[in-house]
């Protein structure tokens, strides 16, 4: 578990603000994703192409646009989300609801 | 069939509940209090459990029944459909989860209504929030076991009752015990089965159909529409377009999706599940979707020669396995069965004891010990799947539908709620209390009158006036108050002025 804690402190702001910026790679992440999956199923569905019988377009619009989207999730693990300590490190208890 | 059969089966459930009483154990030499374990597990879930556990609630007895049968009657139109599926893990971790972990943390929140008391502080949105979740939780399991039962009584021969009882007392007793982390556990291991059931399946498939390539020439000469995205006609656009939203999109508000990204042990985790859940996914999802479109290579007859869609999957397991076989394949539907009813039912149980129980005794002043705490949560789990169980003794008839309604109803509720909530700092209690109650109320009624507003389906409606009352009330009402701002519009001004 340690060995992926970030050696840098950030503060509580800085990590949600982190955060926001991470989301929109999510955001944009599903717009390419909506995109690839109409080009690769609609758009290559007037190829008349089959692998073992089955049309290109089902190969492309289903398997490809998954592995696009694992793409994505590797692409967004490594690149874009920083590994934070989520443990609230700035000694704040004023914010507690009802915990218990 | 033989009742040896079953033993798979019932060695898989005693397996279940062997996990339950384990993770039971775990639970008691935990020191922190019993509601953050019982509940959320200590926030100790790495990225494979993690992972396992959010595709094994999202996936349920429907992906294994109603998705392939729909497939087998409309083709791999019906596959490409399904495909949407695959971003839901990077959205729901990508968009949320690192904020929903941090703000749980940071307010102690155990469930997903304590991040909205924090984010909104109104009690009439909590209780409203449970309400809903419980009223469409209780639904869905209760299609979810009436579901399964079908199964297991049309596989097996044996009553609708034995099936019933056999896998629903199970699920009920593991999740009373074991809580939130027996629930991710024994997930981790339904997921693992629902593969297997998947490959077992696929494999006979293939055998009884003469392999791929013969299979897929008998679709051709049969139905050469079903190898096209729209067969002829029957997969509008319109159909792709609200899937996206019901089953793409928006399966990040799910709450029961949510919760989990509280339970996380550490970002590494988040970001793991975040890969390994897309790719399981995926598999999942396009693997069982696939079967039931390579299943017409088998049962070449007309519908009318099979009764409904349901029964598609139930005779291909019966016509293309021996007895021992499909004893063994019967477990993969109902492990898909039982993990989405142990989420939902600890998610219930969640919503009452904590959000409504124990919040009611903290603002009246009432104390109430570690002890109670463990004994009423245990007790309102128990008596909420009892409920289950007795109302899917004889269901309704509809109730079958109920799954995509609630998915719809759930979404429709919370998506503004959450996704405002985290993004948008105007966004306030009226606004928030406004979506959820007119945007479910129009999502309901659209539903039971039947409007298809330009032949869409009703989330569409659902989610455009819940964006409307959300942006209009948050717009109109007060503003949120400072607290609520410095947790989730933190700046490092409000830092320093927090110290």
């Amino acid at each position: 578990m340690t060995e992926h804690m970030p050696k840098q402190h950030l503060s509580y702001a800085q990590k949600m603000a982190g955060a926001t910026k991470e989301a929109q790679a999510a955001g944009k992440g599903l717009l390419l994703i909506v995109i690839i999956w109409i080009v690769l199923g609609f758009g290559l569905a007037p190829i008349t192409i089959t692998f073992f019988g089955i049309p290109l377009w089902v190969w492309t619009g289903c398997i490809g646009t998954w592995i696009c989207s694992i793409a994505w999730a590797v692409y967004m693990a490594r690149h874009v989300i920083d590994d934070v300590s989520l443990d609230d490190n700035e000694n704040d208890t004023s914010h507690t609801h009802d915990a218990k | 069939m033989n009742i040896t059969t079953l033993v798979p089966l019932l060695l898989f459930l005693l397996l279940a509940l062997f996990i339950g009483w384990k993770s039971r154990h775990s639970n008691h030499r935990q020191t922190g209090n019993f509601v953050s374990e019982y509940y959320i597990g200590n926030r100790t879930l790495g990225g494979f459990v993690l992972a396992m556990t959010t595709v094994a609630t999202y996936g349920s007895v429907s992906s294994f029944v109603g998705g392939p049968g729909q497939a087998w009657n409309v083709g791999f139109g019906w596959l490409y459909m399904s495909t949407v599926q695959v971003t839901a893990l990077f959205l729901l971790f990508g968009l949320l989860g690192k904020k929903m972990a941090l703000v749980a943390r940071r307010t102690h929140a155990v469930t997903v209504i304590d991040i909205l008391r924090a984010r909104y502080n109104s009690n009439a949105l909590a209780v409203t929030s449970a309400v809903i979740m419980l009223v469409f939780f209780i639904s869905t399991m209760v299609a979810q076991f009436v579901g399964a039962a079908k199964l297991f009584q049309a596989v097996t021969g044996y009553d609708y009752i034995w099936g019933l009882v056999i896998f629903g007392i199970t699920v009920i007793i593991f999740t009373t015990i074991g809580g939130f982390r027996g629930v991710a556990f024994t997930d981790t291991l339904c997921g693992i089965v629902m593969l297997c059931g998947i490959g077992v399946l696929g494999w006979a498939i293939l055998h009884a159909g003469g392999g791929l390539t013969n299979i897929m020439h008998t679709i051709s000469e049969q139905d050469p529409a079903m190898l096209t995205p729209t067969d002829d006609g029957n997969m509008p656009y319109g159909l792709y377009f609200t899937q996206w939203l019901l089953v793409g999109v928006f399966t990040f508000a799910l709450p029961q999706s949510l919760v989990r990204t509280m339970g996380f042990r550490d970002t590494h985790a988040m970001k793991s599940a975040m890969i390994s859940g897309t790719i399981i996914i995926g598999a999942m999802m396009i693997g069982v979707t696939a079967l039931g479109v390579l299943a017409r290579g088998v049962l070449c007859e007309p519908l009318s020669a099979y009764g409904t869609i349901d029964n598609i999957i139930p005779i291909v397991i019966v016509t293309t396995m021996p007895p021992w076989l499909a004893g063994l394949e019967i477990i993969g539907p109902i492990a898909a069965s039982i993990s989405t009813v142990s989420s939902l039912l600890i998610a219930s149980s969640s919503a009452l004891v904590k959000d409504l129980w124990i919040h009611h005794c903290h603002t009246k002043g009432i104390e109430i010990n570690n002890r109670r705490t463990e004994h009423v949560s245990q007790y309102i789990t128990l008596a909420i799947g009892l409920i289950v169980f007795v109302c899917a003794i004889a269901p309704p008839s509809v109730i079958w539908k109920i799954n995509m309604f609630a998915f719809g109803g759930l979404e429709t509720a919370f998506c503004w709620v959450f996704l405002l909530g985290f993004f948008w700092k105007r966004a306030n209690a009226a606004g928030a209390l406004a979506s959820l109650i007119v945007g479910d109320s129009a999502y309901c009624i659209c539903m039971a009158a039947g409007i298809h507003p330009f032949g869409l389906h009703q989330i569409v409606i659902g989610l455009s006036v819940s964006l409307i009352c959300m942006v209009v009330g948050s717009l109109v009402g007060k503003p949120s108050g400072t607290n609520a701002n410095q947790i989730f519009f933190p700046t490092e001004n409000s830092k320093s002025t927090e110290s």
